[in-house]
This record gives structure tokens, sequence and C-alpha cells, in this order.
């Protein structure tokens, strides 16, 4: 959110802490490029539609994928996002 | 004349909604649309999340889209509500502010990308009503869909466009595809998608259901949306309700879907049998046989 539209939605609060219920989505906009994984039978369906087995995305190309990390890791969404946390969440409750 | 676009895909439709896909790249031809892939576009991203997480990271990515598109050298083909609003509201804010459109570039850089806002963001309903005509549409239809009673899902985005004129193209080109546009009195709320991604049952119960109950209590054969979100809670909210025995059976299409069957494509050429909600009740309505 930016500090205009702070002025504009007073209520609204920056996000300091990211939800829980974000972590996922934006783990798979880094790790894949898209919100939702392609899987595979998704896939096969593309291919028996006649439309090529994966999109010209960041879904196909990983260099993409790549540069929107970069960008990302430009903000501080990188680190709020970070899954070193749930690692360690894991270890914990392990 | 045939018109060129760069494509937008976003992340449902290609993954999810391949049908809606399949649709559009059967259609275009037929209405002299010649889409261009964006290769290695990403998420726009939703703003439902990134933006409320991290402006300047939407603020970005977005960029890096739009310079892609920009790359082309033609106006973004959206096909879905979200991507739209990403799309347009980052432009917007780029073209408008000399000094931010600078400090994004310098991020650009790096990857050899940069967007100077000379390309537009169009949504698919504005390309099919302003660009390429309701008459056009009409001089392809092939197939009389005037037995199928609809129930339109807007969604939230298009009540964000100017003058709320996507809502008007929704309904004229619906209009021109001559099926009957049910009146289900809850049109303009939510279906849940934002509440979702904090508790899929609240949506549900909150938004879905009731929208749902609604659209039965019309006798909707179908709910058509140019919306890859709604579709995907509302698919949802169906299939999982049945767990609490529940059941609507109420076919969803986008309208990409809706407009190949009149331009005369068969179900199983755009995927119709592909969906997770069975789809044989609206084939069969239509004449065009089961799945």
């Amino acid at each position: 959110m930016s500090d205009d539209e702070l002025t504009l939605y007073p209520w609204r609060k920056k996000v300091k802490t990211l939800p829980e219920s974000f972590k996922d989505p934006i783990e798979n906009i880094i790790r894949v490029g898209h919100v939702p994984k392609l899987v595979v039978t998704r896939e096969k369906v593309r291919e028996t539609l006649g439309i090529n087995r994966k999109p010209p995305t960041a879904y196909k190309h990983e260099d993409a994928r790549e540069e929107l990390e970069k960008l990302v890791k430009d903000t501080d969404l990188y680190d709020k996002a970070t899954w070193s946390d749930r690692d360690d969440k894991t270890e914990d409750e392990g | 004349m045939t018109k060129s676009y760069a494509l937008f895909l976003g992340c449902y439709i290609p993954s999810m909604q391949p049908f809606a896909e399949a649709s559009l790249r059967r259609i275009a031809p037929r209405l002299k649309m010649k889409l261009i892939d964006m290769e290695g576009a990403t998420c726009c991203p939703v703003p439902e999340i990134v933006r409320l997480a991290n402006h300047d990271a939407w603020l970005y990515v977005s960029a890096r889209n739009l310079a892609l598109a920009e790359a082309i050298g033609k106006d973004v083909l959206t096909v879905c509500n979200g991507c739209w609003e990403t799309l347009y509201e980052a432009r917007e804010n780029l073209v408008n502010d000399t000094q931010l459109l600078t400090e994004v570039n310098s991020r650009l850089a790096p990857l050899n990308k940069e967007f100077e806002g000379k390309i537009k963001v169009k949504h698919f309903l504005e390309v099919i009503v302003e660009d390429i005509g309701l008459k056009s549409l009409k001089d392809a239809f092939k197939q009389s869909l005037s037995k199928v009673k609809v129930a339109v899902q807007y969604g939230c985005k298009l009540y964000k466009s100017p003058n709320e004129k996507f809502v008007s193209y929704f309904d004229d080109i619906l209009d021109t595809l001559g099926v009957k546009v049910v009146d289900y009195g809850a049109e303009k709320i939510c279906c849940g998608f934002p509440l979702s991604l904090y508790s899929l049952d609240e949506a549900m119960e909150e938004r879905s259901k009731f929208k749902l109950d609604k659209m039965q209590e019309a006798k909707a054969d179908c709910m058509v949306t140019t919306c890859p979100g709604c579709f995907d809670v509302l698919e949802k909210a169906q299939l999982l309700l049945r767990r609490e025995g529940i059941r609507y059976d109420l076919p969803m299409l986008n309208l990409m879907e809706l407009m190949a069957l009149g331009l005369g494509f068969k179900p199983q050429e755009i995927g119709l049998d592909k969906h997770r909600l069975k789809t044989d009740s609206l084939i069969a309505k239509l004449g065009l046989g089961g799945n």
C-alpha cells in the first residue's frame, strides 16, 4: 500500500507482518511466477485442447520467474514472505 | 482489418481454466483478432495480496509485465478482471508520475527492460465492444443461444471501470449473443474470492452460498463471468458445499466459452467436458448433445 492510499483509505493499516494466508500465494508467485502451480493433469488437459502444454508465461520460462524474484528482492516483501520462518516452525513442532 | 494484441493470460486461466484460453484462441481469428503471446509474463501480480502486502513489489512486477507488452508494441489484452485492475492501475500510476516512472525503470534496467507508457491496457469486454464491434460479433454468430438463461457474475472489478462501462459492455455482448439474462438481485455482491484468501469456509458461507442460492431461485441455467477468481471460488463452493448436502448443479462458463459456442464451436472443441462441474444440462438445453 502506498502512502497515497493511506490518505484515501485512512482505516487501512500498513502490513507489517504478512498474514499467514498470504504466505502460500506469495511463495508461489516468487517460486513459480504465478499463484497456482501448473499440475501435470492440467498440462495434459491443455494438450488435449490443442493449446501448448505449458503456457508461454513464467510456467514455461524459468528466466521470467528469476526476474520477478529479483524485483521482489528489491523490496521487503521477500523477507516478509521468507520461508525460513516456516522451517523454524516445523522444527519447533517436530 | 485484423487487430493485434499482446495477450496477457494471467495465472488462473492457463493453469486452472484452460478451456477459457482454448475458447479465446479459437474465437480470435473469427473476430479478426491476432493474439501475440507475452512470452515470460508472470502473475500480474494479484492485487488482493501483493498490492496490500507491498505496494512497491506490486508496481515493479506489474511494470515488468507492461514492459513486455511494450516491447511487442501492442496494447495489452487482459482476460482476467484482476489482471486488468492491476495492469491498468499500475500503468495509470506510472504514466502520471514521471518521477515514479524513472524510479521503477531503474529497477527494470538490470533486466534490460523499460516501460515508457506507450501502450494501453484493455479488458476483453472493452476490446470486443470498442475495437471489434458488436456488429462483427453478430456477423460471426452461428449457433442460437436463445434457450439459455444465464446469471451474470460481473465481478467487483468491472464496477471500477470508467463509468462502470464494462458492466454495460458485458450486457451488450450477452444481448448480441441472444441469451436471456436473469435478474437474481445479488449481482453486485462479491463472490467471496478475497475472503477465501483468509478463510474458504467463511467465503463460501458468507458470500458464495448467498449468490448461488439467488441464482438458483432465479432458475438460471448457468452462470457466466469474465473473472477467473469468481469462477474459481464459486466452482469450489459448489463442489465443497455438496459435503453438507447442498447441491446446485449450476454450470459455470467464462464469457469466452459462451461466445465460442455462439460462434459455432462444438462443446468438446473448447473443453466444456473438462470442467470440474458438469455442463451436460447446458449442452442438452442448447441441443448440442451431451459431453
